[in-house]
């Protein structure tokens, strides 16, 4: 027989949750809602380049990713009201107009030969990044009053690593020539470059402290 | 990238070749098949050249399914976020990823039946209709008209994998019908919200799409009758939100393009049999 | 000497060549071991476009007598042109199974037009499989899909159809007992004509 009267702990002994966070509702809106946006321009992107691309495999892929991403803008668009926004279009914004140029950049390689510059892109810069700032977040936000966010945030990072990996493989399919080697690489510093200008995708401080503001020439 | 990519920019390895339907119009032996009895053009085992036939519109499937995929993809990306609502562009995500498995299901049904990619030309008029600038009008084109016929070729697969005894064909031709019958139901539920406040507007988008239908129609390739080799599937229609209204005159456009298809077959043919006489 | 006849001469309505279409069917008659003597007529239904296709192989009177539909020389990527390695693959089969009906073993075999359908994808394969190992590019799966709509999407058919494949020498008997064994003999008689593309 169960003894229904028994006290015991709201928090089973292996429940190590803390209060404590580093963000405030505030500052979780205003990152989920740049989270927004990035993957917004992510999944607009890599749908328009279904039509450009003549690798099959690729094509394919993409069309796979553009829902996820755009289930991840999703996620984000219903969680901004959870958190104070009731106006969700408010902070889906850029964290600034340095990553709008970075985003800008990641999209512009139209031409059906330049696959590789379109997966580098977002496969070797904009993914891992994103990978990066959800394992910041999920990390560091409050285990119990930001836990909704935490379950977003795991979704979307098991996506992320999912697609980073099949982008990754068919990269590394394409490259097949030292001068294929050399056009991934410049693709990738250029975009990087660009990037550290924005500071990341929730701008400067995107995985801890503001950095130092950098100027590339 | 640019907004708005025209069909003859789709990308393709090298595996393809593209036709436009000129090249099938002026083709000097169809109107003399057209006067041929070439058997029924439903879908059957016991029709002339069925395995053939079979993968030829199998092959048409599979590159339909990418420029399905391309046009939803597309609409994902040419339009601002005040054109095309958040919502809306979320369906034609899903869509994306949806079309990317009807290429994939449609590849492996290639295969079952001994087809290969590229095999047969590819004519990119599906995609224009995804080429439209109004989102209203290109969701007609594409959802209601385009991924239409979807349902109607799918349930016809279906049918004939049903007759033909074939559990991989019936199975998947299931599968994706079930899909096409949401991507119906997505774009009539987005021209019912878009064009709420301006009838105009969606007498244009229900004008597009009649357009459209009436090219799928494609000179009696679709239809009630024994001669259209996709039947219209009324029911699978009407679970995507079509109504009879719409249904019954799809089936009047549908008869009056196979007549049309029939007049124009005889008249290239008795041109050409005048022109013989006068050699 | 043989004598090889191709009709029509020349095409009217699209660009194919007689000669070379007379060249090709020497080479199959040659590939399918045609004895030199037996005259052989070809007539190309050049009306016809793929996907209508289709072909008949028939011996009236010691003579070889072909009929095929344009639409088997056509080529699927450009519509009207000829294509010469679609052309060698289906006239060597149409030539194998002409050399099948010139033994004693399918003396008894009825005209094609008088064919069920399951028996003739059963013959198709056993030729189609033997071009194959002739050194012609066949397409297994494509005989294997046609096989099946004819004899059903089951093991048992998938084991006939392997063994008519593989099989160096079949008879008119065992084409029968293939067709009793898969179920296409106790299909009923096709609703639609067996050579209707033939009939103008």
């Amino acid at each position: 027989m169960t003894e229904t009267t028994k006290p015991r702990a709201p928090f089973a002994p292996w429940d190590r949750r803390e209060l404590p966070g580093l963000f405030a509702v505030e500052e979780s809106a205003r990152r989920v809602g740049n989270y927004k946006w990035a993957e917004m321009r992510l999944f607009e992107v890599l749908g328009g380049w279904v039509a450009t691309i003549p690798e099959l495999d690729v094509k394919l892929m993409l069309g796979r990713h553009t829902y996820h991403h755009a289930w991840h803008a999703e996620l984000w668009h219903k969680r901004l009201p959870e958190l104070r926004e009731m106006n969700p279009d408010r902070l889906t914004v850029p964290p600034n107009d340095a990553f709008v140029t970075f985003m800008d950049a990641i999209r512009e390689p139209e031409a059906p030969e330049l696959t590789i510059e379109k997966l580098v892109g977002v496969y070797r810069v904009l993914i891992p990044r994103f990978i990066a700032v959800y394992t910041y977040h999920l990390n560091g936000t409050s285990t119990i009053t930001d836990a909704p966010t935490i379950r977003s945030l795991k979704f979307a990072l098991q996506d992320e690593f999912d697609d980073w990996r099949d982008g990754e493989m068919l990269l590394q399919s394409l490259i097949d020539t030292p001068e294929k080697v050399e056009r991934a690489g410049r693709r990738q510093m250029d975009l990087e470059r660009l990037y550290l200008v924005s500071g990341g995708i929730a701008g400067p401080g995107s995985l801890g402290e503001p950095v130092e503001e950098v100027r590339v020439s | 990238m640019k907004k708005m990519l025209p069909e003859s920019e789709l990308a393709r390895d090298e595996r393809f070749v593209r036709t436009n339907i000129e090249d099938r119009l002026f083709d000097p032996r169809g109107p003399k098949v057209a006067q041929r009895n070439t058997g029924p053009a439903r879908m059957g085992v016991d029709r002339p050249a069925a395995g053939e036939r079979s993968r030829s519109l199998m092959h048409g499937i599979f590159v339909g399914e990418i420029q399905a995929l391309e046009g939803a993809g597309r609409t994902c990306y040419d339009f601002d976020d005040e054109t095309a609502p958040f919502q809306l562009k979320l369906d034609m995500a899903r869509q994306c990823w949806d079309e990317s498995r009807h290429c994939e299901i449609s590849v492996k049904l290639g295969d079952h039946m001994g087809a290969e990619i590229g095999e047969y030309t590819e004519s990119t008029f599906l995609f224009a209709a995804a080429c439209n600038p109004d989102p209203v009008l290109r969701l007609c084109g594409v959802n209601r008209a385009l991924e239409g016929l979807a349902i109607d070729v799918f349930n016809s697969m279906k049918d004939f994998g049903n007759e033909s005894g074939d559990p991989v064909l019936e199975f998947c031709e299931d599968w994706m019908l079930a899909d096409e019958v949401t991507h119906v139901k997505m774009g009539s539920d987005w021209l019912r919200r878009l064009t709420a406040t301006d009838p105009e507007r969606r007498e244009r988008a229900l004008e597009f799409q009649r357009t459209v239908d009436a090219i799928f129609n494609l000179g009696g390739f679709r239809g009630e009758d024994d001669e259209n080799p996709i039947q219209l599937a009324r029911n699978f229609r009407r679970l995507a939100g079509f109504t009879d209204d719409e249904n019954d005159s799809l089936a009047a456009l549908a008869r009056e393009s196979t007549v049309q298809a029939r007049e124009m077959a005889e008249a290239a043919s008795a041109a050409l049999h005048a022109s013989a006489q006068g050699s | 000497m043989t004598t090889i006849t191709v009709t029509p001469n020349p095409f009217t309505l699209v660009p194919y060549d007689v000669e070379e279409i007379t060249a090709l069917l020497e080479e199959a008659a040659a590939l399918a071991g045609i004895s030199s003597g037996v005259d052989i007529s070809l007539t190309v239904d050049e009306e016809l476009f793929a996907p209508l296709t289709g072909h008949m192989s028939d011996v009236v009177d010691g003579r070889v007598v072909l009929w095929i539909s344009g639409g088997n020389f056509e080529d699927n990527k450009r519509p009207c042109h000829f294509s010469a390695d679609q052309a060698r693959v289906d006239l060597s089969v149409m030539m194998l199974r002409a050399k099948d009906r010139l033994s004693d073993d399918f003396a008894a075999a009825p005209p094609d037009a008088q064919l069920s359908r399951g028996e003739r994808a059963a013959w198709d394969t056993y030729a189609v499989g033997r071009a194959g190992r002739l050194g012609l590019d066949m397409r297994r799966p494509r005989q294997l899909y046609d096989f099946r709509l004819q004899h059903g999407f089951t093991d048992v058919a998938d084991a006939a159809f392997e063994r008519c494949w593989e099989a160096e020498h079949v008879t008119w008997e065992g084409i029968r007992e293939i067709c009793k064994e898969t179920g296409a003999a106790d299909r009923g008689p096709s609703k639609v004509p067996v050579d209707l593309l033939r009939q103008k």
